[in-house]
């Protein structure tokens, strides 16, 4: 494909990502964004997370916690698709009435850097199941260069994302049937070799971490929700494209929240036969494949998450490049594909995102929950549902998100606000509840209550809802 | 430069129409799907509370 080509297709893309999109622009159906957000959510990373929570919790409290608590922090979150699939526009395009123009950049400059841990975690497993093929056949490499192959992922999928929309496209229709293959050949593999009732009656690694029973499960909970808010950077990439409201949103909950919840549960299904098995803990899917797999399966299936996870990062570095040009278009698109693997490449022989698992989460947790909130109380409750997309967009001068400078404050100290209280709740580093109200809400749930809480508060104060609402006079 | 152009006519346009009061992108969520989400909530809350009481 020739440059201007490829060139062509991302302007296109960008065009399209900038440009707010009409009825007549909209093309997916129910089927289409069930089935699109449904195969985004089922990388390796879903793997990871079911066998961190099998660490803390029996099978039972595991589905139970899984697919209730992501399914209500789905609801919760995707109510941010409503104003994506209203307006045609990404979730950081609307920011910018939430946090200012200039406000809006930084933030996102942050969540966007946190939410390639991901990327890492995908990384990480890449490399340990090529490491593993090679082991197979009797070569050993040596740990230390995880990184150094964990980097090969990253050059491939940026390769890949390099190479413009097509590509990406084609990627994504060789990830999903290997993510589900890989799914289904799991699950025959557990049943095979245990009974439902030998599963449920393993006990989980950790269950006396936290003192108590309850300590445990919702620090469970805190981990399943703070997964799902992981999602609210990528909000709008493809809701914004759906026809209807209604389709998008429960589009969205369906495949963000139960298919993700779905694919979680067979990682704790695994990670517990893996226990059973051998007595070791491990949240690497690699791990199990070859335990419960043999080695003829079980590389067949290590090979797939080889290739999946290639094009997990393909996507996921396409997807926050072009989000990072729709709010900087003079930006170059090479450039910033660069970027953001040398950032994730930089964590990656940083090694903490794997080894500070719960950490990651918390920092999700914590900016991702308190800004959903904030989106919600602003879009909802302080506005009105009514945007001035003039303004968003700064066409013939109108600026009315300015705010002071650029920056939101009410927004920013609201923002600020909910993290302190994820913080007063919570202890990220070493992963423990500070106080009983974690019991109750969850760290990332007290976080939204604060944030959301104090921006509704301060926008009932008239000055401040004159400050936060210079667009209501083009109503 | 004829794309940026381009770009700013489409923006142009596009936010025009969306800022006029009568424009409509298609039907909200209705009151079924209120009631759906409310009630899915209060069994996920209930769900939860069971799934640690089991």
């Amino acid at each position: 494909m020739s440059k201007q080509t490829k060139k062509r297709q991302i302007h296109s893309e960008v065009y399209y990502g900038m440009v707010p999109l009409g009825k007549k622009d909209k093309i997916y159906g129910f089927w289409d964004i069930f089935l699109i957000t449904g195969g985004w959510a089922i990388a390796t990373w879903a793997y990871v997370q079911g066998g961190q929570i099998a660490t803390m919790i029996g099978l039972e409290e595991a589905v139970t916690n899984t697919f209730f608590g992501m399914t209500v922090a789905g609801l919760f979150l995707c109510l941010c698709v409503l104003i994506t699939t209203r307006y045609g526009i990404d979730i950081w395009m609307y920011q910018k009435a939430l946090f200012g123009y200039f406000g809006l950049i930084i933030f996102a400059v942050i969540i966007l850097a946190s939410q390639l841990g991901y990327d890492v975690i995908n990384a990480e497993v890449y490399a340990s199941s090529l490491m593993k093929v090679f082991a197979e056949f009797g070569i050993t490499i040596p740990e230390y260069l995880t990184p150094y192959i964990a980097t090969t992922c990253v050059i491939f999928g940026a390769w890949i994302a390099l190479r413009g929309p097509i590509a990406v496209r084609t990627a994504t229709r060789i990830m999903v049937p290997c993510l589900m293959a890989l799914g289904v050949f799991i699950i025959f593999t557990v049943f095979r070799n245990f009974s439902l009732q030998e599963l449920l009656n393993v006990e989980p690694l950790y269950e006396a971490e936290y003192g108590s029973g309850l300590a445990n499960y919702m620090v469970v909970l805190e981990w399943n929700i703070a997964f799902i808010f992981a999602w609210f950077a990528s909000i709008g990439v493809l809701s914004r494209l759906v026809k209807t409201e209604r389709t998008a949103y429960w589009g969205h909950v369906g495949g963000f929240s139960i298919v993700m919840a779905s694919f979680t549960v067979i990682g704790v299904l695994t990670a517990l036969a893996m226990l059973l098995a051998t007595g070791v803990e491990s949240v690497d899917p690699t791990d199990w494949l070859l335990e419960l797999g043999g080695p003829v399966f079980g590389l067949m299936a290590i090979l797939f998450v080889a290739v999946a996870n290639v094009t997990t990062v393909a996507v996921s570095l396409y997807g926050i490049s072009i989000s990072t040009k729709v709010l900087k278009p003079e930006l170059s698109f090479s450039k910033v594909v660069i970027f953001w693997s040398g950032w994730i490449v930089l964590l990656l022989f940083w090694g903490g995102i794997w080894d500070y698992y719960s950490v990651f989460l918390a920092l999700v947790g914590a900016t991702s929950g308190s800004a959903v909130a904030l989106i919600v109380v602003d879009f909802f409750f302080v506005r009105r549902q009514k945007i001035s997309m003039k303004d968003l967009y700064q066409v013939d001068g109108k600026k009315a998100y300015r705010y002071t400078g650029g920056f939101n404050i009410v927004a920013i100290i609201s923002f600020l606000a909910g993290v302190a209280g994820y913080l007063w709740v919570y202890e990220p580093i070493e992963a423990v509840p500070r106080n009983d109200i974690f019991l109750y809400t969850t760290a990332t749930g007290f976080s939204m209550i604060v944030s959301g809480l104090v921006y509704l508060l301060l926008s009932m104060i008239k000055p401040l809802n004159d400050y936060l609402r210079k667009d209501k006079k083009r109503e | 430069m004829k794309n940026k152009q381009e770009l700013h006519e489409a923006i142009a346009e596009k936010t025009e129409q969306m800022d006029d009061p009568n424009f409509t992108s298609g039907p909200p969520l209705n009151k079924k799907d209120g009631i759906a989400i409310v009630v899915i909530a209060l069994i996920c809350v209930i769900g939860l509370v069971w799934g640690f009481l089991i």
